[in-house]
């Protein structure tokens, strides 16, 4: 803007010297006319900043071996680079101040039970913000259960290279199609916000020791979130119920619950962060409790962060270790595991960050820490093959 | 060659020593009465109140703002304003490119928000906050 006001002394001085003959009056006009354009041009530069349609994109890659074939979280001694890698795109269009349409494609290198690289529409909802501060939602939307739930495929927004397992693997379906509803409270300076959300969710997985596809099924999903923060403290809450159709574990409409707590604190250099969840599910589907610390401490733009990570399965008597019975694959479900993370954030540039952690997990007890290298030699009652594993991870992490 | 060089790391180390005055600027129409807090809120995406702008990246001014207002940094914002961006919860605010700008663009925004070096700031905008 100072230079479109230089520019408008510039053309006063050359109009003040070529016009010489004719009257200060006329130069004044010209000026003023001059001015006016002026302000339409600033005007109209402002105005197409606001425009009805956004698009913003992100992507990830990254590389992940392990130290041995355990296959904790999938990784195992051959190097990966493929099931990290995804790109997605998202657009936002204003339908009027108040409602707007969002959508996002999300195409990843692999994943269970889908072909690789297949887009998937991951959020498309209609929001609509009332007047009186309450905001409504429709479409399909993220599960809020975890405090990273909304990110969970953003791994620009979240410290750490890998969202615990022990806690994000809790409920592996992410997404629901249904209605949600959200308002916040104001109270002394601190804000309170709540959410309610109900729904429908179900996708493909494989199990069996075929690896069979099987529709995982959540039916009339209804939750509610509250949230506290002061900017410093953040405290969530979540509480959930759905009706839980799995063929693998017998499930039928049973009645499955997720509980979880969350705090965050945040000041100067200093980033900590703690989910804790339970769920519950009647029957042989397996009963999880879940947890993790994360503290992290920023050095400007590089933050290494350390990670405990505990997760045991509470109902390991509905799936017995018995190598004759048809339940023998079931008792590898169950599940014990320590996980001890050490990692670095790097943000390279804006809009760019570079990750690095090594995960040693231990602790299986008398479990195959669920772990698909353990599988076969649990399941015949010869115990587990792997006592811990090591996994390596490098990950590229971009918003744009 | 390394004149240059020597020059350019020079100027890297200098930057961030350079502390940058900041004050908080509103539309003379409004709003005013704004509390810290307040201003957090619409630099956080908490509050519509207002519209804010933000300096690009990079300016000293930019961060003595968010010193002093959210306690954020350049990089945590950006992470921040991911997360907004892609939740659907909104976008980053309009960026200008610099202190000079901002008093220009804040003075031609109705109900709009700003900060700026004290040394640019004329009767064409309200300040309505200092440090």
């Amino acid at each position: 803007m100072k230079q479109l006001r230089t520019t408008k002394t510039r053309l006063a001085l050359c109009l003040l010297v070529s016009a010489g003959v004719t009257g200060a009056h006329a130069q004044e006009e010209r000026l003023d006319r001059l001015e006016s354009q002026l302000e339409r041009l600033q005007q109209d530069m402002r105005d197409s900043r606001d425009t009805d349609f956004r698009i913003n994109g992100f992507m990830s890659t990254g590389y992940a071996r392990a130290s041995n074939n355990a296959g904790y979280a999938g990784v195992t001694e051959e190097s990966e680079i493929r099931p990290l890698t995804l790109f997605a795109v998202q657009g936002t269009f204003d339908l009027s101040d108040q409602t707007r349409a969002t959508f996002q494609l999300l195409s990843r290198g692999e994943q269970e039970a889908r072909d690789n690289w297949e887009t998937q529409l991951e959020w498309g909802y209609l929001s609509h913000q009332m007047d009186n501060g309450l905001r409504v939602r429709a479409g399909k939307m993220r599960m809020p259960l975890f405090m990273y739930s909304d990110s969970l495929d953003l791994g620009y927004a979240q410290p750490f290279a890998r969202a615990p397992s022990a806690v994000y693997d809790q409920v592996s379906l992410s997404s629901y199609t249904g209605v949600d509803a959200t308002y916040t409270f104001d109270v002394l300076g601190q804000s309170i916000r709540t959410q309610v959300f109900g729904g429908h969710s179900q996708e493909d997985r494989l199990a069996g020791q075929n690896n069979d596809i099987f529709e995982l099924e959540l039916r009339n999903i209804a939750g509610a979130v509250m949230s506290w923060t002061d900017y410093t403290w953040t405290l969530r809450g979540v509480a959930a119920r759905a009706d839980t159709n799995f063929v693998p574990f017998g499930a039928q409409d049973d009645d499955g619950e997720f509980f979880g707590l969350g705090v965050e604190y945040e000041k100067g250099n200093i980033m900590a962060v703690s989910e804790v969840t339970r769920r519950n599910v009647d029957g042989a589907f397996p009963d999880r409790d879940g947890a993790y610390a994360t503290l992290g401490y920023r050095f400007d733009s590089v933050m290494p962060y350390v990670t405990y990570a505990w997760v045991e399965t509470q109902d390991d008597e509905n799936r017995p270790v018995a190598p004759t019975s048809s339940q023998a694959s079931l008792a590898t479900q169950n599940e014990k595991r320590e996980d001890y993370s050490i990692g670095v954030r790097w943000d390279a540039m804006p809009g760019i960050a570079l990750k690095a952690d090594w995960t040693h997990s231990r602790a299986f007890g008398d479990t195959s820490g669920a772990l698909s290298g353990n599988a076969a030699s649990f399941a015949s009652g010869q115990g587990n093959r792997f006592d811990h594993t090591n996994v390596y991870t490098l990950k590229l992490d971009a918003a744009f | 060659m390394k004149t240059l060089r020597m020059i350019a790391l020079a100027g890297l180390f200098a930057a961030p020593l350079s502390m940058a005055d900041v004050v908080v600027i509103a539309h003379p129409n409004g709003p005013d009465n704004l509390s810290e807090n307040d201003v957090r809120d619409l630099y956080l995406n908490r509050s519509n109140a207002a519209t804010p702008f933000e300096i690009a990246k990079g300016s000293d001014v930019r961060r003595e703002f968010h010193d002093w207002i959210t306690g954020r940094s350049n990089s945590q914002l950006q992470s921040f304003w991911a997360e907004q961006t892609f939740t659907g919860e909104g976008q980053p605010p309009a960026e200008v490119s610099d202190s000079a700008r901002m008093v220009d663009e804040v003075a031609a925004t109705p109900n709009s928000v700003g900060y700026a070096d004290p040394a640019d700031v004329d009767d064409s905008v309200e300040v309505i906050l200092t440090p």
